[in-house]
């Protein structure tokens, strides 16, 4: 019964949970659903101010959802996308990570780096919230 | 149990060789020990890499070889990349690749791609070297197998005999998108440069094969084009157009019969149209291309001109079923006239299916039945060619 009320209890958490687009500081662009559908399929690959944009995927259930969210595709046909770019020179693959810390940490260090993250980031200067995605549906 | 342990072994392997390769090209270039990992994250250096093993068999017609109706594996393909990014806006990067399919190429090592790349502005990306040239949808990933989920792209606008013909230009090209808002966003690119054919590659052996006789030398003056393609108002729908100009393709050799000296200048043109739509589990496609063909040839003392005109196009269907299954059914049609005379024409249908143990790992097979002859070579098929013949392959591939 335990068991059961705590499995329930994560299911909600995670539906309820809020994902949010983190951004290097030295991103000054405004992000958008659009703007951000179109950067995980590696159609913009460049922020305004010609900056690289260097896309970190955390291979979570948070990215996941939103992942889905956002491009209707799952994270795996989504890199298959990425290959494509990346095989035929035109780009490099996102950048891999296990979870949302070490996501956060990569988007501080590297200029032009964005993340989508499950967590609410700690407060570091060297990051910002470009936007919040809500609680999207699970796909 | 034992093919799910296997399974894991084999992603684990995957993953390692990912992690050891960029420390391994660190090395490769004189970096050593303490300095190697500073060195490696100073200049974000990544390294990637595929390897294809497939299996062809056909019915009635050889392509690509003389024993293809008995089942052949000589069908593989591999590439090996480093891609750095030392400056914020500077990406470097360059790939070999190696392939055989049946009688071309047989394991000759090339280098695919090697380039510099400015990101100056959203509107403005430079890359100089040798760079892919988009050339409909697909041009530029045509040996990407991870990318789609046939094994074999649309013959009717990419023949995999031919990826050279077409594939890179040695010389620059810039592109850009800009944003529309409502009315969706622009992406172009122009290209333009020269090429050197290998005389051992696939396109000097099939010039060899088809107008018997020993290639010495292949190379185009010139190659530019561009492509826009508009990301429509209606959700992932876009349409594409590519036009692509060859000066000056010169071919040196000599004749099998006789020995005498025989020399090709061709110019040749290509439209492609390009529609593609991608609603949440499905792509769907529609290509076509015209090319243009005209030049001379002199053998001996004989100078005659010719024409080749080629259109072709196809319509596909991709399901992506699961995270680990896609299945994928084509139609196209193929048409060539010499001198105004139609010489071949006719139809063909694909279907194919790919299943994706892991995400770095697929498994192909796909069934064709061609209603045409279309680059079915007669010194391929001594015993005649037939206008109705059937093709099955399967292909495995994994990348990292």
């Amino acid at each position: 019964m335990r068991a059961a009320v705590a499995l329930l209890l994560l299911l909600i958490s995670t539906a309820a949970s809020a994902q949010v687009a983190v951004v290097n500081i030295g991103v000054r662009d405004a992000v958008d659903r659009d703007h951000l559908r179109n950067i995980l399929l590696g159609r913009v690959t460049t922020w305004t101010d010609g900056t690289q944009v260097v896309l970190v995927l955390a291979n979570d259930e948070a990215t996941r959802v939103a992942v889905f969210d956002l491009t209707g595709r799952d994270l795996d046909r989504l890199l298959r996308g990425w290959k494509r770019i990346l095989f035929s020179g035109n780009g490099a693959m996102p950048l891999s990570t296990t979870g949302a810390n070490e996501a956060l940490a990569l988007v501080a260090q590297r200029p032009g780096a964005i993340a989508i993250v499950g967590v609410t980031p700690p407060a570091d200067p060297r990051i910002r919230v470009a936007m919040t995605l809500g609680a999207p549906a699970e796909p | 149990m034992r093919l799910r342990r296997s399974i894991r072994w084999a992603g684990q392997r995957l993953s390692l060789a990912g992690r050891w390769c960029a420390p391994a090209l660190g090395i490769f270039l004189g970096v050593t020990n303490a300095q190697e990992q500073s060195f490696i994250e100073a200049i974000n250096l990544e390294a990637h890499g595929f390897v294809s093993f497939g299996y062809l068999r056909t019915w009635e017609n050889n392509v690509y070889d003389s024993d293809t109706i008995d089942g052949t594996t000589e069908f593989y393909e591999a590439a090996l990349n480093a891609i750095a990014r030392p400056w914020e806006r500077v990406r470097l990067g360059a790939q070999l690749f190696v392939r055989d399919l049946g009688h071309y190429d047989n394991g000759r090592v090339e280098l695919d791609w090697a380039y510099a790349d400015f990101q100056l502005h959203p509107l403005f990306d430079v890359q100089l070297g040798r760079v892919k040239i988009p050339l409909g949808l697909y041009n530029e990933s045509q040996d990407i197998d991870a990318a789609r989920s046939s094994v074999l792209l649309a013959q009717s606008l990419y023949p995999t005999r031919l990826r050279d013909l077409q594939v890179a230009v040695d010389g620059g090209k810039v592109s850009g998108r800009a944003e529309m808002g409502d009315a969706g966003a622009l992406s172009y690119t122009m290209f333009g440069g020269t090429k050197q054919f290998d005389r051992d590659g696939a396109y000097a052996a099939y010039v060899g094969q088809t107008s018997r006789m020993t290639v010495n030398e292949a190379a185009v003056k010139a190659v530019y084009g561009g492509m826009v393609q508009w990301d429509t108002p209606v959700p992932d729908v876009a349409l594409r157009f590519t036009a692509y100009q060859a000066r000056d393709i010169v071919i040196d050799g000599v004749s099998l019969f006789g020995g005498q000296p025989v020399h090709f200048v061709t110019d040749s043109r290509s439209l492609v149209t390009s529609l593609q739509w991608e609603p949440r589990n499905w792509t769907f496609a529609a290509e076509y291309l015209n090319i243009a063909t005209a030049g001379e040839s002199t053998a001996g003392a004989v100078t005659r001109p010719y024409e080749f005109d080629y259109n072709g196009g196809y319509v596909s269907a991709t399901w992506h079923v699961r995270s680990w299954l896609d299945g994928y059914v084509a139609s196209e049609y193929r048409h060539s006239e010499v001198a105004g005379r139609p010489t071949s024409f006719g139809w063909s249908w694909i279907a194919a299916i790919n299943v994706l143990p892991l995400r770095n790992w697929s498994l192909k097979a796909e069934y064709q039945y061609q209603d045409n002859a279309v680059g079915v070579l007669a010194v391929e098929n001594p015993q005649g060619v037939s206008q109705s013949w059937h093709l099955f392959a399967l292909k495995t591939t994994v990348d990292f």
